[in-house]
């Protein structure tokens, strides 16, 4: 057989397996196809069966002539298998789907109490800056609840807080102020704490609870100043309500500071034009405060010469309500899952 | 206490100085006002009209036609059915389109004849309750102008002055001085600079001296100023006397009552007058009242007194309970002609006492308990007989006067030091800084430029005894505003060094307070992984109903049906404080159950409280718990079949909270069933060997009690211990370098064998070469016999040095199946169990 014979059959098989291997419509087609062409016993490696009887000088050209025929195939061959895979691939991106926006596979999120999550923020903000957490008995004797903090007995700032009695001559604390006396009675000044805690009034509707909760204030070093309260103050408020927040003070009256303030912010719901929760004033109260009366130094064996502090007292309840815009305190106790579910 | 702005205008030059520029610095001043009645606005269209014609309605009796010149520079005809009125009249108009509160004025026609606006009466326009005729407005007013104008030029005969810009002053209990129109004026005159207006007054000095008083005690009753007046006639109070009472809340009764009232709300001086011809004698004696004594008081109540009250007598019988109430017998009424003037002070506590004791708090009581100055009495009395005469034709005639002062109220004096203002406020103020600020409120002063300035403080200020109390009023003078912000410049931590000494004046012993920030962060912790598990948190209140332990099937005699109570309960639920956080947990569920809740998850973090003696005195002990609750069936997720909660999740929760706070307590048997729980589904729950808690099922009978169906999980369990154990810090163990194999069993075991049970005997005979293993199932049903279970269990086997390259190797299957082995008789000989 003449080279010339020889590469025209080869040519004709080049087009005849280049169409098989186009026409092939998928990978068991092609792999066929393959096999039919270019496996071990194919008909491009039965041409090398020839290479005998071609002359020794011929030879190599036999040699290059089928393997360019070879080379051209696998081409083709890779060029289809391409095309199959990809629109194999095309097709299993098309079809194969999964609706996510069905719920994933988890246990379903409690919710955290909206007083204990306030609380906590509160906390986290007095933690910061270098507050340490106190805490008293629920149960208060009648010396630190009042009058260790400047309530003179029988005196009508005692009817500010209507008290609930204890049969053993107790009391359920008032306020979280007895901690403050507590904490001078057992450390040395200086002291930086606040104590979170529940407190209890005879008094109960709608904005009133006989149990609620405060997180009280004690901040005493050497020369501390009205400045100081005004300045931390601020930053809590900016902490908790947004760093824009403006606080004004206003002259108040407790018997354990002196002088005494209201602390309010500006209104956050509406930027100070007037609206229903501030009652048009522009301003919402959130705490009371006040440098600590000298007579509460010394009940704490702290000389009010040397050192002085100011103190707060800021219902949690009260922050809570305002935040979340509550508007029956009764709410926070009664676990209504309606209710507690809405803050998960 | 309720403040009538046009009352202070008597006193005070407001000029320019509207009603919420005023309410506004008394706010700033500590005055908080809470409410402000401005010019109702359902006036704001009313305009002036002068009646110029009036004209019989020709179908009506009583109606008029009337022309009316509301300055529009023509009559107006209007329909007007009110009695008695004259041409000339200015009364007040409603033009058509006007509107009164809900009332729009339209044209409209009564028996046929048209009516353009509506001429008004006090009470149509809501300023007063006069109906009676149109309501007449001063001469000065002029037709057109609008009615608020017109009221502010006064009007001498009726109506509202009053009745308008009302002040409701949320006033702190250290303010009596401030219970009055005047204590309120001092203060608007100080932040406005402007001295205040004096007040008319009758001399006393020309009254002849005569013996009335007897004071037993001067500690009881400091001063009493007693008058009589003769040749009173008794009527109706004119109209300005009327409003001004009724505007602050008293009923008006008559012109000696409430000239009485008058000034005390315009000085906050309470006093009382007695009709002297029902009094037995013409003396009176303060003194304290004999047990049992009693009184019919002018409320017509009958009170019992005793040793505590001080009464003022006639020589014989209490004729007022002091400073609190005077007596019915001799009050004063439209036949009395001569009156005895009681002006006193007494002791605030004695006052605060009595009042308290008989639940009787008045207008006089509330002034007293907060110090009426006894140096104010003489102003009183001089101002409440001029008063008086207002009130009448004649003058009546002051036939003895009786001051019993016997030790005058001195001006507390005290030493302002300037280094220490600065101290406290962090702003140094000059000599007349402070001069400016304190002198307009009372404070006097030799000597305002000097370092320390002596003070002599005003009478009436009974809060102000010590140099830090008049700070306090250099602030409310300068304003709290005025000062800036600082930042401390302090150490990073406060170190709060322990006392080396304790003190405590109490015998009540006292817990450092200071709580950790370790534990306070796991308690966080906890009560978020829980949160994750999927319950809700709760917050219950700390009170218990009394009734609530026994129906959780506590006996009488555990410490959980003894609870502390308290004297002075709201209701029967909030009478003890709570031994257990159970009731809460039942009761939140219950409220769920009635709201159509399928399933209840909740956990609450809180405080029990214990009765307990310590040293000898009843104490309440509080210790912090954690109490979780799941009932009923949650939300069944689409990817796997509905499920009710059981007791195993409840232990899940559990352990997984716990865990996460590298708490591992242990899950026991309890030795004897508490009985809240069912007995044979409940575990105890142990740390360091000491019992925390339990966990299970709600007994049947306590379900049965609470009326739930279907079962409760509750745990309850003590948290201190666990927020104060220290979590292990986890040592990193050496990687395996070797394959492991594993072998699984399934046992046959009587079905009173326990999990707890397995593990021991595991533990017991565990080979060194197994790893770890674990259950995962257990069988009970028909494929096996009655009494037995079935239990899978998987074994991880690997060479105990599998981390060494050098000691470790791969285990043979001869080596696994030998320590499995030993695993299998372990089981077999411990707990019979057999290889199914």
């Amino acid at each position: 057989m003449s080279s010339d014979l020889v590469w025209s059959k080869l040519q004709e098989l080049l087009a005849e397996g280049v169409q098989s291997f186009k026409d092939a419509k998928d990978e068991d087609a092609l792999t066929h196809a393959q096999k039919r062409f270019l496996g071990r016993k194919g008909s491009v490696q039965a041409y090398m069966q020839h290479m005998k009887e071609l002359a020794p000088e011929e030879r190599p050209k036999l040699g290059a002539l089928v393997n360019e025929v070879r080379t051209k195939l696998e081409k083709t061959f890779a060029d289809v298998e391409q095309k199959i895979r990809d629109a194999k691939l095309a097709a299993d991106l098309k079809q194969r789907k999964v609706d996510l926006t069905l719920p994933g596979r988890t246990p379903t999120l409690g919710a955290e109490h909206p007083l204990q999550k306030t609380q906590r923020q509160i906390e986290d903000i007095f933690l910061q800056m270098g507050f340490e957490i106190a805490q008293g008995p629920q149960s208060e004797w009648d010396y630190f609840n009042f009058e260790a903090l400047n309530f003179p007995a029988d005196h009508p700032a005692r009817d500010m807080q209507d008290t609930l009695m204890l049969e053993n001559g107790s009391l359920l604390r008032t306020h979280t102020s007895p901690v403050q006396v507590r904490t001078m009675l057992c450390y040395e000044p200086p002291i930086r704490i606040i104590a979170p805690g529940t407190v209890y009034r005879r008094d109960d509707d709608v904005t009133h609870s006989p149990m609620f909760h405060q997180i009280e204030g004690l901040h005493i070093e050497k020369g501390l100043n009205l400045t100081h309260l005004r300045g931390i103050l601020e930053l809590f408020a900016q902490s908790l309500f947004g760093k824009n927040t403006k606080i004004r003070l206003r002259p108040s009256f407790f018997p354990f500071t002196e002088p005494s303030v209201e602390v309010d912010i500006a209104c956050i719901f509406c930027g100070q034009k007037g609206c229903r929760l501030c009652k048009q004033t522009g301003w919402i109260e959130i705490l009371g405060a006040g440098m600590v009366d000298p007579n509460v130094l010394r009940e704490g064996h702290i000389d009010p010469e040397i050192w002085s502090g100011w103190a707060f007292g800021v219902g949690i309840e009260r922050v809570a309500m305002l935040l979340h815009g509550i508007s029956d305190i009764r709410l926070f106790f009664e676990s209504d899952l309606r209710f507690l579910k809405q803050f998960a | 206490m309720i403040i009538s702005y046009k009352w202070l205008q008597n006193m005070v030059d407001t000029n320019g100085i509207d009603a919420a520029t005023a309410a506004a610095k008394l706010t700033a001043r500590g005055l908080e006002v809470e409410g402000f009645t401005p010019d109702p606005t359902y006036i704001k269209d009313i305009i002036v009209a002068r009646l110029i014609h009036i004209a019989e309605h020709p179908n009506s009796d009583h109606l008029h036609l009337v022309d009316a010149d509301a300055g529009t520079g023509e009559l107006i005809r209007v329909v007007c059915g009110a009695p008695g009125i004259q041409e000339g009249w200015l009364v007040p108009f409603a033009p058509v389109g006007a509107q009164i509160g809900d009332l729009k004025i339209k044209v409209s026609k009564l028996r046929g004849e048209t009516s353009n606006g509506m001429l008004c009466s006090e009470k149509e326009l809501g300023l007063g309750s006069d109906n009676a005729t149109l309501l007449r407005l001063s001469p000065e007013a002029i037709p057109g102008m609008t009615l608020a104008e017109a009221l502010k030029l006064g009007v001498p005969e009726s109506v509202a002055p009053y009745a308008t810009d009302l002040f409701e002053i949320g006033l702190t209990p250290d303010r009596g001085d401030c219970l009055s129109h005047w204590g309120i004026a001092r203060e608007l005159s100080a932040s406005l600079q402007r001295a205040p207006r004096t007040l008319q007054l009758h001399p006393l000095t020309d009254i002849p001296a005569a013996s009335i008083v007897t004071l037993e005690s001067p500690d009881d009753c400091p001063r009493y100023l007693g008058v009589l007046a003769d040749g009173i006639k008794v009527g109706p109070s004119p109209a300005w006397l009327r409003r001004a009472v009724e505007s602050c809340g008293a009923r008006s009764v008559n012109n000696v009552v409430d000239v009485t009232n008058f000034v005390c709300f315009e000085l906050g001086h309470p006093m009382h007058a007695f009709d002297r011809d029902k009094l037995k004698t013409d003396t009176i004696l303060v003194r304290r009242a004999h047990d049992g004594e009693s009184i019919d008081a002018i409320n017509h109540e009958k009170y019992t007194l005793n040793q505590e009250d001080v009464v003022i007598t006639d020589g014989e019988n209490p004729v007022a309970i002091a400073g609190v109430m005077g007596g019915l017998n001799t009050e004063v009424d439209e036949h009395t002609t001569r009156v005895l003037f009681e002006f006193a002070a007494f002791h605030p506590t004695r006052v605060r006492k009595t009042a308290k004791r008989l639940g009787l708090h008045s207008e006089s009581s509330h002034r007293y308990e907060r110090f009426v100055d006894p140096e104010g009495i003489e102003r009183a009395a001089q101002r409440t007989l001029w008063l008086l005469n207002q009130t009448l034709d004649t003058p009546a005639r002051f036939a003895g006067i009786d001051d019993q002062y016997p030790r005058r109220t001195l001006p507390v004096q005290l030493t302002l030091r300037r280094a220490r203002v600065a101290q406290i406020l962090g702003k140094s103020f000059s000599g007349p800084e402070l001069e400016a600020l304190l002198k307009p409120i009372g404070f006097v002063s030799t000597q305002w430029n000097a370092d320390d300035i002596p003070l002599s403080v005003p009478t009436w200020r009974s809060d102000i005894t010590r140099e830090i109390d008049v700070i306090e009023e250099i602030c409310r003078g300068y304003g709290f505003d005025n000062f800036p912000a600082a930042l401390p410049d302090v150490a990073l931590k406060c170190p709060h060094i322990p006392r080396d000494t304790p003190i405590n004046p109490t015998p009540y012993p006292i817990a450092p307070p200071i709580w950790e920030r370790r534990p306070r962060a796991r308690l966080h912790d906890l009560r978020d992984a829980l949160i994750h598990t999927g319950l809700d948190e709760a917050m219950h209140y700390t009170f218990m109903d009394p009734g609530a332990p026994a129906k959780l099937n506590f006996p009488p005699n555990a410490p959980e049906s003894n609870p502390m109570k308290i004297a002075n309960p709201m209701s029967v639920e909030h009478s003890t404080m709570r031994t257990t956080m159970l009731p809460g947990m039942i009761d939140a569920l219950l409220k769920n159950i009635a709201n159509q809740q399928k399933s209840c998850a909740l956990f609450e973090v809180g405080e029990v409280f214990t009765p307990q003696t310590i040293q000898n005195i009843p104490c309440l002990t509080e210790r912090r718990k954690l109490a979780v609750l799941l009932w009923g069936e949650p939300a069944k997720p689409w990817f796997e079949p509905a499920r009710a909660w059981d007791v195993y999740d409840l232990k899940g929760c559990l352990q997984t909270a716990l865990y996460a706070i590298g708490a591992t307590p242990e899950f026991q048997t309890p030795d004897s069933p508490v009985p809240w729980l069912h007995d044979g589904i409940q575990a105890a729950i142990a740390l360091d060997g000491k019992t925390l808690g339990f966990l299970g099922e709600l007994h049947p009978l306590a379900a049965a009690n609470f009326k739930i169906e279907g079962p409760v999980f509750l745990a309850e369990l003590d948290l201190d211990p666990i927020l104060d154990a220290t979590a292990p810090i986890t040592r990193m163990t050496p990687l395996p370098r070797f394959h492991f194999s594993t072998r699984d069993l399934s046992i046959v075991v009587p079905v009173d064998v326990t999990f707890q049970d397995i593990a021991r005997a595991i533990q017991d005979f565990r080979p060194d070469t197994l790893e770890s293993w674990s259950i995962f199932d257990v069988y009970k049903g028909k494929q096996i016999l009655p009494g037995l279970q079935s239990i899978s269990l998987n074994f991880r086997y690997r060479h105990p040095d599998a981390a060494n390259p050098d000691e470790g190797r791969p285990l043979s299957d001869d080596e696994v199946n030998a320590a499995h082995a030993v695993i299998v008789d372990a089981l077999n000989q411990r707990l019979g169990a057999y290889i199914r």
